[in-house]
């Protein structure tokens, strides 16, 4: 890409961030489903806007910011899919949890391999892990498999309840610590 | 957990009642009595109650609860315990039921009980399939809302437990055990207007999230993390509970998957096309830019059927063409014919009633115990049991082949896409990204 191009494509981001901010559905609206075709180079403003900006402009940004992992997912975009992984990574740290979340289920969906050693460090994080547990059950390959395998064989607690859940909807036969999933834990004070 | 005393009374009936033919059949009488009235463990006879439990007494679910009051009336179940995870509509329905019901905050509990033969499941979309499978595994017989699922493989989930533990599980799209669509089913299918080649619904949009608001404490009295179940935590935000999950995509889906459930499985039906699960689908929509709520505000999705070759166009507003605010429009070769609504709270139209089945043409059967036709696709489950078969007239295999339409219109809509579904293999053909998107990993332990 020349630099002619750069210049243009960040013109174009610019614009779209623009629009997002301005609380005018006909314009915001059209920003927000067309921001898709920017792109790895939208990701870094949008998740800026989610992070810094009021809460109508935030939930346009976050909605600008899935539609660009959908179109870089499309059949036939090539490196794209890695370019917005790789991008989400780079400003990953600057958001706090609740975005961090987020953006680890976008990964879930674009993400191959190479992510899978990431995902494996989050299963360390108290407020994301289980997010990261969900995105390694999405990641195809044995690479995932072997991580969540990994996981298990330190996790105590209801998290290795979790991880062992994880390996089994993946198919592999795991027996102990059993499934939590049937068993009832939350009382009613209704008509105690 | 307590177990009631209704079970043993009801085996010591069923063991009496086994002996008592056997005697007839020996004395030559037994040809009189119909075979389902022998019952067996899950499966009660003709003169067992049905015990039931209601997971879910919102808005829909105190629907069911009226029902089974009326069924109760009538001595046909026992209606044994109650559960939210919303004390506050817990209570009202506890009370509203009397303190022989036992109230629950966790399903859970209730599939422990093995004096209850069945559940009604009314909570929101993205539960449907965790309970309905549980449930199944528990060995209860199931009457869960529509849609079936959220995601195709949860539907394939539901179907796979349902098969492999012998219940019946019946999804609450209506129509097909009710009048108006039955009288419309049997005139399309006879060629009231020749033969079809396109089916149009018109519906209006889905609801903006115009006064949205900060997230907060949940209310008191609901167990928000339980509400939230398989769906990735988030904090609570009241345009989320009480009432709105529908206009959320991942816990409700839109009309689409609401009235779009309903219609689908009317038109399926009218089509005689349940085996038509292939077709490619093309969505388009209208974001919504302001608040919560992330379902297309408009819409409008294509499904293209080979063999017979015919379209289906959902749209949100679509080309109106009947008097109410949904419904569906059949274009044949030689007229059309128009369904309002999904052929359940509305009669049929006059031309669908006074058609005249032509000599030779194909009669179409329906459970028709009651005119109320949320008591009638009831009796219809019930009817299931009682005779063996575990296929109701909305059976979970139906139900989680229009579930998928409403989910690939969906998901052909966030993605900005069409897509080509193989309906025998279940998946997207040629879109990896799609085909990751046919399931969606569970927050533990509220795992299929």
């Amino acid at each position: 890409m020349n630099s002619t191009d750069l210049s243009s494509q960040s013109a174009a981001v610019e614009a779209m961030i623009r629009r997002l901010r301005m609380d005018d559905d006909m314009i915001r609206g059209p920003a927000l489903q067309g921001a898709g075709r920017l792109g790895a180079p939208a990701v870094a403003p949008l998740v800026g806007e989610m992070c810094n900006s009021p809460p109508g402009t935030a939930q346009a940004a976050r909605r600008a910011l899935w539609n660009v992992v959908r179109v870089a997912g499309r059949p036939g975009a090539g490196s794209q899919g890695g370019a917005v992984v790789s991008e989400i990574r780079g400003v990953f740290g600057q958001a706090p949890a609740t975005i961090q979340r987020e953006l680890i289920w976008m990964i879930s969906e674009l993400g191959d391999q190479r992510v899978v050693p990431w995902l494996s460090d989050l299963l360390d994080h108290p407020e994301l892990r289980e997010d990261a547990r969900c995105a390694l059950m999405r990641i195809p390959g044995a690479r995932a498999l072997a991580a969540l395998r990994v996981a298990l064989s330190s996790a105590e607690g209801p998290f290795a309840n979790a991880l062992a859940d994880a390996l089994r909807a993946r198919g592999e036969s795991v027996v102990d610590p059993p499934s939590r999933n049937r068993t009832p834990d939350r009382p009613t004070s209704v008509g105690q | 957990m307590a177990q009631g005393p209704t079970l043993s009374r009801r085996l010591r009936r069923r063991s009496f009642l086994k002996s008592a033919l056997a005697a007839a059949g020996a004395s030559g009488l037994f040809q009189f009595i119909p075979s389902r009235v022998f019952s067996a463990p899950g499966r009660p006879g003709a003169n067992d109650r049905f015990v039931v439990a209601h997971i879910g007494v919102g808005g829909m679910g105190m629907t069911h609860v009226n029902n089974m009051v009326r069924f109760q009336q009538e001595e046909k179940v026992r209606i044994a315990a109650v559960c939210d995870a919303d004390d506050n509509r817990l209570m009202a329905a506890w009370e509203n039921l009397g303190k022989a019901v036992r109230p629950y905050r966790d399903y859970r509990y209730i599939l422990e009980r093995k004096d209850i033969d069945a559940v009604l499941i009314a909570t929101p979309d993205h539960w449907h399939a965790v309970q309905t499978v549980h449930a199944c595994q528990s060995g209860k017989h199931v009457y869960v809302e529509k849609p079936a699922s959220v995601t195709v493989a949860e539907g394939r989930a539901m179907v796979k437990a349902a098969r492999e533990n012998h219940v019946a599980v019946q999804v609450g799209a209506q129509a097909r055990t009710a009048k108006g669509a039955w009288h419309t089913c049997r005139a399309i299918r006879n060629g009231i207007v020749g033969k079809i080649h396109k089916v149009t619904c018109w519906h209006y949009a889905n609801p903006v999230d115009d006064q949205p608001v900060p997230d907060s404490e949940p209310p008191e009295g609901l167990d928000w993390d339980l509400w939230l179940g398989p769906l990735p935590w988030r904090p609570y935000n009241r345009r989320y509970h009480p009432a709105n999950f529908r206009w959320l995509l991942e816990s409700g889906g839109g009309q689409i998957r609401d009235r779009g459930a309903h219609q689908f499985s009317t038109i399926l039906w009218c089509m005689n096309a349940d085996h038509q699960t292939s077709f490619t689908v093309e969505a388009t929509g209208r974001a919504p830019a302001r608040g919560l709520w992330d379902c297309p505000v408009d819409m409008h999705v294509v499904y293209r059927f080979k063999n017979p070759d015919w379209v289906l166009e959902w749209g949100q507003p679509g080309d109106k063409v009947g008097t109410t605010e949904f419904g569906n429009v059949f274009w044949g070769a030689t007229g059309h014919l128009i369904l309002e609504w999904e052929g359940g709270y509305r009669p049929a139209n006059r031309e669908a009633i006074d058609f005249e089945l032509p000599s030779g043409g194909q009669e179409v059967p329906r459970t028709d115990e009651y005119e109320d036709f949320n008591m009638n696709h009831k009796a219809d489950w019930f009817r299931s049991i009682r005779e063996g078969h575990m296929r109701p007239a909305v059976d979970i295999e139906i139900a989680h082949r229009t579930a998928t339409l409403c989910n690939l219109g969906n998901l052909s809509y966030i993605l900005g896409r069409p897509l080509v579904w193989d309906g025998d293999r279940e998946k997207v053909v040629g879109d990896e990204h799609a085909n990751r998107l046919l399931s969606r990993p569970q927050r533990s332990p509220f795992v299929l």
